[in-house]
Order: C-alpha cells, then sequence, then structure tokens
C-alpha cells in the first residue's frame, strides 16, 4: 500500500514538473533558483554560496593599500581603476578605513560600468548551489533545465570548500 | 461594550481583517518568492563574551567591546544533527594552526564575531601566537558564520560551505594580508 502511494507521488510529482515547466526567462539568478527548487523539490536544491559584494571588495582593497601602498600596487595589475585608487589614496591620507572603502566602492562601480573586469569574485549575477541528489540522469536533466533558463553550470565536485554546482546567470 | 454604530463599526472590522490579510498574504508571497538557503546564510552568534581563547577581546581590538569565539558546540540544538556531522566531516574548522610566516612558530588562527564600543557588529577572524594577539581581519556586518580552512601558502576564510567565496589570509614577508 505505501509503495503504491510512493509511486503514485512520483508519477505525480514528475507530472507536475513537466506542466510548470516554462520558458520563460526568470528576471534574476535568485528567481532561476527558485524556479529549478520548485520544479525538482526531490534534488533538495539550495543556495550555498553567493560571489563577492562590491563593498567588500572595495573593504579589501581600502585595507591594502592603507597596509602597504606599495605591496597594492604590487598586487593588483595596472588599471585605470588601480590609478584613480592610489591617487585618491595619496591625497586623502588622513581618511579613515571607512571613507576609503567608501570612495573606492565608487571607483569600483565606475569601473565595472566601463566594463573593466576587478576581481574573478565580483559578480551579481552568480550562485552556488548544493550538489542536487539524484542520478547522474536526473542531475543532467537539471542542468539541461537551468541551462534552458538562462544560465551556466559550472560543476565542482573537487571545490575545497565542499562540493557545488555554480551558476552564473 | 457595544457602543452604537452597528454598520460603521462592522466595516471597520471587515477592513481590518482584509488590511490584515493583505499584508499576510503580501508576506507570504515575498517569503514565498525567495529560494532556499543553507543554514550557514541565517545562523546568528551573539558577542556575549569579553574573554575569547584565553585573550581580552580588548587586546584583540581596543575598539571592540564584546566578542565570540565560534565553537561547533554552539551549532547543537539549532541546526540539524546531520548538518553538525557533514561541518566536522569538512575540512572548514573554527579554529586552526598554521606557520603562515615561516619562521617555525605556528599561529593560531579563529574566528568569531565582535561587537565594538560604538554598537558595530560583525565577524572577524584573529591570528594570535603563544597566547598574544598578532593580528585580526573583520568584516562589519553579519555577525553570523565563517569559518577557515588551511591551504598550502594560505589560510581561507570562508563564510559559506560548499560554495567558491572565500578570502584568503597570506603572509607577505612583512605582514599577514587579506586578498
Amino acid at each position: 500500500m505505501l509503495g503504491q502511494i510512493k509511486d503514485s507521488f512520483v508519477r505525480y510529482e514528475d507530472k507536475t514538473v513537466t506542466s510548470h515547466q516554462t520558458q520563460t526567462r526568470p528576471a534574476n539568478i535568485d528567481q532561476l533558483i527558485l524556479t529549478i527548487q520548485r520544479e525538482y523539490p526531490a534534488a533538495g536544491i539550495r543556495i550555498t554560496g553567493r560571489a563577492r559584494t562590491i563593498r567588500r571588495q572595495a573593504e579589501l582593497m581600502a585595507q591594502r593599500i592603507r597596509a602597504n601602498r606599495q605591496e597594492f600596487l604590487n598586487t593588483y595589475r595596472a588599471a585605470p581603476h588601480i590609478t584613480e585608487m592610489d591617487q585618491w589614496f595619496t591625497q586623502n591620507r588622513r581618511a579613515t578605513a571607512a571613507q576609503t572603502s567608501v570612495e573606492f566602492e565608487r571607483i569600483i562601480q565606475r569601473a565595472r560600468a566601463r566594463g573593466a573586469i576587478i576581481s574573478n569574485h565580483l559578480s551579481d549575477t552568480a550562485r552556488d548551489i548544493s550538489w542536487p541528489i539524484g542520478t547522474n540522469q536526473q542531475l543532467d536533466a537539471i542542468e539541461a533545465r537551468i541551462q534552458a533558463l538562462g544560465a551556466t553550470v559550472i560543476r565542482e565536485p573537487n571545490a575545497a570548500g565542499g562540493r557545488h554546482w555554480h551558476v552564473d546567470w | 461594550m457595544w457602543t452604537g454604530k452597528p454598520a460603521s463599526q462592522w466595516l471597520m472590522v471587515v477592513g481590518s481583517f482584509t488590511l490584515f490579510a493583505c499584508v499576510a498574504q503580501t508576506v507570504s508571497t515575498a517569503e514565498q518568492s525567495k529560494p532556499n538557503v543553507a543554514w550557514w546564510y541565517d545562523i546568528e552568534f551573539q558577542p556575549t563574551a569579553n574573554v575569547v581563547h584565553g585573550l581580552n577581546v580588548r587586546t584583540i581590538d581596543e575598539h571592540w567591546q564584546r566578542a565570540y569565539a565560534l565553537d561547533v558546540i554552539d551549532l547543537q540544538g539549532r541546526i540539524p544533527q546531520d548538518e553538525i556531522k557533514r561541518f566536522n566531516a569538512s575540512p572548514l574548522k573554527f579554529a586552526v594552526t598554521s606557520d603562515l610566516d615561516g619562521d617555525g612558530a605556528p599561529e593560531n588562527f579563529f574566528v568569531g564575531v565582535y561587537e565594538g564600543a560604538d554598537g558595530r557588529k560583525g565577524r572577524f577572524v584573529a591570528i594570535t601566537r603563544n597566547g598574544r594577539p598578532l593580528q585580526r581581519f573583520e568584516e562589519e556586518g553579519s555577525i553570523g558564520f565563517s569559518a577557515l580552512l588551511k591551504g598550502e601558502a594560505e589560510v581561507r576564510w570562508y563564510k559559506c560551505m560548499e560554495c567558491g567565496e572565500f578570502e584568503s589570509i597570506k603572509w607577505t614577508g612583512q605582514a599577514f594580508v587579506l586578498e
């Protein structure tokens, strides 16, 4: 009896997934993940990681330049935004860490608007999700569905922090 | 006590219920429109101690009022047991030892949360040697989870598990830096 109920639930679940699938592009990466979570509830997918924020990147760069300007210039490849940060720092030596972070955040935002790549860690459109529960075939189906919704998947089975999928939208 | 004007009072009652239902619906819809996230994005720890790892918190940062060093025991009862097992089985730890500067005397690294005298809160990683603070890095904002992973020439500071985002603590030859 229990087996019959379970079988009918599985069939119902599969049918639901099919009927709910659309090709409409989600509004953002979180909506895309939500769509996948709803369509594949048995896969136990959850968001496990987010990319670094611009604010945090600015804080790290501000800490570096305040600690040692020369090291900062050696660490980051020469680029207009690095020159801009260095000039601002040189002209505002008495600025606090918070003030430096705020200004660096503005510089990063302007640089990104020009198309500059600040850091590979920086992205507004990427999420890490848990490795889905399921067979290889089911995993392939989930990946295909994510791609159909407009995102790319990089499987990270050997990531030091734990295996996951990196989804970029 | 009933004071009259039944029609208008009924309208007020019905209106209030309608408003409440609308608010509840809005909250419910907002909740439903967010994807599920892992526990490490929800959990918080309170900076309640004056001493962490045997150190007065003001010796780590003179502007701190209180702090708290994370410990696995703090996860008990707050997340499912199998999640605790997964954390314990992972390479991520709340405290690690590593000789990053290569001087032969290992440094101790541990993570926690702090509250400054001005009320600002956040997460930190502290570096100590022989019970003396060497340096600390902090991130203002969340008083949530973070953990460390010992690497070859770095100690990684994660604020998540099963993820690729982390910051690296390195020795430049002159100082510890976070990048």
